[in-house]
């Protein structure tokens, strides 16, 4: 393999120019981030220090081995929605090593709102479960939750079961859950420990009943303490329910770790060995490379050879279909399939692809997308050159490739190449984005001069006579809803993607990912859906 | 006539062991070590050609025991004995034993050892041989006026001594003539409170007083000579700490004068083997007088090989033969210059209290004119059953500043973990402005050195030692890294805090937060920030640059303590905290625990008796120190957990006493 030449000028105006400006999106993702770690008013926080609490992510970073990485998944999740509880809800999550095996940590922000949980965090702990089963993470589950928040119950009651129906789903094949109970958990919060492989209650602190005193007292007219009912000693010495009653949130956080020690690691289909290579260009470069806006053109070679191992990649089919870029390469030490858009996707773009998606699932390789496309080429001679049946290829290729992906968001995501290319509704094990990626059925302005032509015609159709100044006022108010609705914090915080990611941190993120995905058995797919040639 | 000796038992242990063994060796002589419990693993058992063992640790149970020195020497077919110092170096009852089963005794004659055993006789000898002694009146005219005639003889200041006393009870200075009559009064007064009996005797008071030695050496020929002087008067708790040749104090006349004075002295006692003679030197008068003979070879004799070029041992060993000296008095030429420094396990900050442990490591840098005489090697234990010296640090130099600066080195770079000891205060006073221009008496160490300062550690210093276990370990971590581990240490997307450790360096706790930057650290301590890196990492030692300064760091790990060793900072030991804190274990109520690792040498009370706040509850010895434990509280005995004998290590539950 040789490593990709780079043809730009990190001395040249466009360059520089495009710096700066996606170092602006870095700062304004920076800023967001830093919303997504609010644990709470001074006041609840104060409360918990006095009483002897560590906040949700200062467990974290006890509970972890010492130096981990830690990948927190969708950290941004809710943060432009309406009446929730802002940036990422109030829990945290992500996979980092304890014991030195890979394993998922959700923690539950107690000082935020009670740790109550809101839409988002109970669509964000879905999306968690997801990611957990599939790559077949353990799971340690921090808890201090006052259940469900009330003004949501409607909208998270019904489909609230999913999270309790995953702990045993996974349990059943033979992926552990801990539970450690720090404070409260609840009525239907009960059962999050209650349905845990390991649950660690910590003595004094866990309250883990399906009724309070209150409830308790208007049911059977029983008069009981919150020990009595559910207190760590009781669960711990009459129910059964606690498995290992902690001294502390340090013993208990130990104890979690204990347990971690015993339970067997994945069984990686790779753990690369050996000196792995930087890559020749600095990943600092990319926010000059990457354009930040999506209507610049940019080759994605110059985003690849700053990302995988000594810059170096196997280019497939360069010569045929190049606005789709296939080949592969190693990312910290993984082999992996890379395809990447060049624009608009032809015909024989996509039979490049799907291709390409066949060869990494006959050899078990991962795929990377990297989507930056306005979909897929439309006009007379492309419908007559089948554009519908080999997009449908790709599509299918995707649809029933077996091997894990991860997708990242670096420009335009529009259309059916949204699809093509792995798009959320294509589960891919991971998504990322840029934050100057954009996403939607087609670019906004697009999206608004296509209106204007269908209102024109309607207008003629009937009669009535168009009112141009009118029409360029709903153009403008359209783009702009369309701009904000397609825009990656929008994305973000609808759980369209995992997260927004620093482009600069691209490389040590597929890397992460690539690690989680190669933790176990890699088998590609054989068959495909029926197409046609 | 000659006896020649084949093969010598070395009735001791240690440094001086290895010592005898090594002059042997050179002159084709067998040795024949013994050892004890304590001293299996000792580097000087293995380093004799034969080893006897010859029972338990406690000196008296083996070291101390002539039957068993003996009966070790027959079996091995020894045919002399080397004492040593200490244990049975002085006992004039061994020489003549020795004498009687036909073993040649290394040392003088019993009858020298046996004079010299009394103070008062051996005074009186050596003013018959007109060796000056400390003036004074001794006598049974205790009368006032009397005294205060013999007073006025001696001249002031002058030391009113109870002739019962002894540990300097029972003593008072007095500067003037004036205060005299009372001085006597309260004096007497003293004596017969304390000991029953007020007889008084005066001395002269030697206000700044220097103790300067002189080794000497005869045969059985009748012929001595002395191998010029030593001066000790760096001291303390009486035991010497830093000894030099030539004194700084002496002139070339006052040497032939004090080493003529110290021949009489030995020929007086017929003395015929390596023996020294202790002078008391008056700074202002250049007087001095006779204080005792040590019949025996001395830890210092280094100092004196180092100027002189001999080799005292040989020259004990052909002197016990029965050679005639091999060389005379103008023979005898000093070279250069030679300082000894004693490294002991002990806390100068708690008053030189003798400390045990283990040496873990034990390493010092190559030097010319560096002669170091340890007893230990890595790994070496120092027990609570024998003197805490670890080694002799003995430097020549062609003159005083060269031999001081090239020791200063040495006891900067010496890598000494495990324990304990003394090497900063070694640092400290060898640093010291007086000491540099040799301006110093007995009182050193006592009137010019701070040690309270001595057990604290600067903040930087503590930064320094911090981090350097934090990189340390770090390395050690990241090296074993299998997931994951292309990405940075410590990644995280989403940012929250530092990584922590949290150490204690002395009495102080450390909380450090790192972050790995690209290839360096960003180090949070005690409210600074610093910036590290790591140039360089082996096994035992790492190469740090703390906020710019690049310096290698021994490290060495013994569970959760790090024994560090770094130019400038010296020895300490760091110690890491659990990240998960157990929860403190809680003291048992009204129990005693031992606060040492010690012996118990006598319990005073017994189950059941009624004990009143103040009372002694049991002995404790350590490292030949006793201390007794009192009661804190009144209250009822209800259990001891321990028997007289015992050893017991620190913070053993001795007994517990139900608080009334």
């Amino acid at each position: 393999m040789r490593p990709l030449q780079s043809h730009i000028h990190t001395s040249s105006a466009t360059y520089k120019e495009n710096y700066e400006l996606m170092k602006t999106l870095v700062e304004k993702l920076h800023v967001y981030l830093k919303e997504s770690r609010f644990q709470g008013k001074e006041k609840s926080i104060e409360r918990a220090r006095r009483r002897g609490k560590l906040l949700a992510r200062e467990r974290i970073e006890l509970l972890l081995d010492q130096d981990s990485p830690f990948l927190e998944l969708l950290p941004l999740a809710g943060m432009q929605k309406k009446g929730g509880f802002g940036a990422g809800g109030t829990s945290v999550s992500g996979i980092g090593l304890v014991g030195g095996k890979l394993c998922m940590i959700n923690s539950n922000v107690g000082t935020r709102k009670g740790g109550s949980v809101d839409y988002t965090t109970v669509y964000k702990g879905f999306r968690i479960g997801q990611i957990t089963r599939e790559c077949r993470l353990p799971t340690i589950n921090m808890v201090e939750s006052g259940g469900a928040n009330l003004p949501d119950q409607a909208k998270i009651f019904n489909v609230g079961g999913e999270g309790f129906r995953e702990i045993t789903r996974r349990s059943e094949m033979g992926i552990s859950t801990i539970s450690v109970v720090f404070g409260n958990a609840t009525a239907g919060g009960a059962y999050i420990p209650g349905m845990s492989d390991y649950a660690i209650f910590q003595k004094q602190a866990a309250k883990v009943f399906l009724a309070g005193p209150p409830l308790v007292k208007m049911a059977t007219n029983e008069d009981a303490t919150d020990e009595e009912l559910g207190g760590a000693d009781m669960h711990s010495r009459i129910s059964g329910v606690s498995d290992y009653l902690a001294e502390d949130e340090y013993d208990a956080i130990r104890q979690a770790r204990e347990i971690m020690e015993f339970i067997p690691g994945g069984e990686p289909h790779l753990v690369p060995e050996g000196e792995i290579q930087a890559p020749v260009y600095s990943p600092e470069e990319i926010l000059g490379v990457v354009p930040h806006d999506v209507k610049t053109p940019f080759d994605v070679r110059e985003l690849i050879m700053r990302i995988t191992d000594g810059s170096l990649f196997s280019e497939f089919k360069s010569e045929y279909g190049n606005t789709m870029i296939c080949g592969w390469a190693h990312i910290h030490g993984y082999p992996v399939g890379i395809l990447g858009n060049n624009g608009v996707i032809f015909s024989e773009s996509a039979n490049k692809a799907a291709q390409f998606i066949q060869l990494s699932n006959q050899k078990n390789i991962p795929l990377i997308f990297l989507q930056n496309t306005t979909g897929y080429m439309v006009g007379k001679a492309y419908e007559e050159g089948g554009i519908i049946k080999n997009g449908a290829k790709l599509i299918n290729a995707v649809s029933n490739s077996k091997v894990p992906s991860i997708t990242l968001m670096i420009g335009s995501s529009f259309g059916a190449g949204n699809y093509g290319m792995n798009g959320r509704s294509y589960d891919p094990n991971f998504l990322f984005s840029y934050p100057n990626a954009k996403i939607g059925v087609m670019g906004s302005k697009q999206l608004a001069g296509v209106m204007r032509i269908i209102q024109k015609a309607s207008a003629k159709a009937k009669g009535i006579p168009y009112d141009e100044q009118q029409a360029q006022m709903m153009e403008a108010m359209l783009v702009a809803e369309a701009e904000s609705k397609s825009s990656s914090w929008h994305a973000t915080s609808e759980l369209w993607d995992d997260g927004i990611i620093d482009p600069r941190e691209t490389r040590n993120y597929m890397g992460f990912a690539l690690t989680v995905l190669y933790n176990q058995k890699i088998e590609g797919s054989s068959s495909y859906g029926v197409w046609r040639h | 006539m000659t006896k020649y000796i084949h093969t010598v038992l070395i009735a001791n242990r240690g440094e001086i062991a290895s010592r005898v063994i090594r002059t042997c060796r050179k002159m084709g002589i067998g040795t024949v070590a013994v050892f004890s419990e304590a001293d299996r693993q000792a580097p000087f058992v293995g380093e004799a050609d034969t080893a006897v063992y010859i029972g338990e640790s406690e000196p008296a149970k083996s070291y101390l025991d002539q039957n068993k020195l003996i009966a070790a020497a027959k079996r091995t077919g020894a045919t002399a004995i080397h004492p040593g110092y200490g244990f049975l170096s002085e006992n004039a009852g061994f020489a003549k034993r020795c004498k009687e089963e036909g073993l040649i005794f290394i040392g003088p004659n019993p009858e020298a050892i046996e004079a010299m055993g009394s103070k008062s006789k051996a005074k009186a000898l050596m003013e018959e041989y007109k060796v000056p002694v400390v003036p004074g009146y001794k006598g049974d005219d205790q009368s006032v006026e009397k005294l205060v005639s013999e007073a006025q003889k001696v001249g002031f200041p002058l030391l009113l001594k109870a002739t019962a006393g002894g540990g300097g009870k029972g003593m008072r200075i007095v500067r003037e003539a004036s205060e005299l009559e009372a001085g006597i009064a309260a004096a007497k007064r003293e004596a017969q409170s304390a000991f029953g009996d007020d007889e008084l005797l005066i001395e002269k008071y030697v206000e700044s007083g220097r103790h300067i030695e002189f080794q000497i050496l005869g045969d059985q020929h009748g012929n001595v000579i002395h191998l010029l002087e030593r001066e000790c008067s760096i001291q303390r708790r009486y035991q010497k700490v830093i000894e030099e040749s030539p004194s700084p104090a002496l002139t070339e006349d006052l040497r032939t004068q004090m080493g003529q004075a110290a021949v009489n002295a030995a020929k007086a006692l017929n003395y015929d083997n390596a023996g020294t003679v202790e002078f008391i030197f008056d700074d202002e008068t250049h007087a001095f007088y006779f204080l005792e003979v040590n019949t025996r070879l001395q830890v210092e004799h280094p100092v004196t090989e180092a100027i002189t070029g001999l080799d005292l041992v040989q020259m004990q060993i052909e002197s016990a033969q029965g050679k005639a000296l091999s060389i005379t008095q103008e023979d005898v030429k000093g070279e250069g210059y030679a300082i000894e420094a004693r490294l002991y396990a002990e806390d100068p900050s708690k008053d030189f209290v003798p400390v045990t442990g283990r040496i873990h490591s034990f390493s010092y840098p190559e030097l010319d004119g560096l002669r170091m005489e340890s007893a230990v090697a890595s790994g070496s234990e120092i027990s609570i059953y024998y003197d805490p010296m670890i080694a002799k640090i003995i430097m020549w130099g062609e003159d005083r500043d060269i031999a001081h600066t090239k020791l200063r080195y040495v006891l900067d770079q010496l890598v000494c973990q495990g324990t304990i000891t003394n090497q900063a205060f070694l640092q400290h006073l060898l640093a010291h402005p007086d000491f540099l221009v040799g301006k110093y008496d007995t009182h050193f160490i006592d009137k010019k050195l701070s040690l309270g300062d001595l057990g604290s550690i600067s903040v930087q210093t503590q930064a320094e030692l911090a981090i350097a276990t934090l990189l340390f370990r770090w390395y050690k971590r990241e090296n074993e890294r299998s997931l994951l581990r292309n990405l940075p240490s410590g990644w995280r997307n989403n940012f929250y805090e530092p990584q922590k450790e949290q150490y204690v360096i002395g009495e102080t706790e450390i909380a450090l937060g790192y972050q790995k930057v690209k290839d360096s650290f960003l180090i949070q301590v005690g409210g600074q920030e610093m910036t590290a890196a790591i140039t360089a990492y082996t096994q035992e030692k790492i190469s740090l640059i703390i906020d710019g300064i690049q310096k290698a760091y021994t490290i060495l790990q013994q569970g959760n303590e790090y024994f560090i060793h770094a130019a400038g900072i010296g020895n300490h030991k760091v110690l890491l905290k659990d990240r998960f804190p157990q929860k403190e274990k809680e003291k048992v109520k009204g129990g005693y625990e031992s606060p040492m690792p010690s012996q118990i040498v006598k319990v005073h009370v017994a189950e059941g008796a009624d004990i009143k706040k103040g009372d002694p509850l049991l002995v404790l010895s350590s490292m030949k120190m006793e201390s007794t434990l009192l009661a804190e509280e009144d209250g009822t005995l209800e259990e001891v957990f321990v028997t007289e004998g015992q050893n017991v290590e620190a913070g053993f539950l001795l007994l517990k006493i139900q608080e009334n």
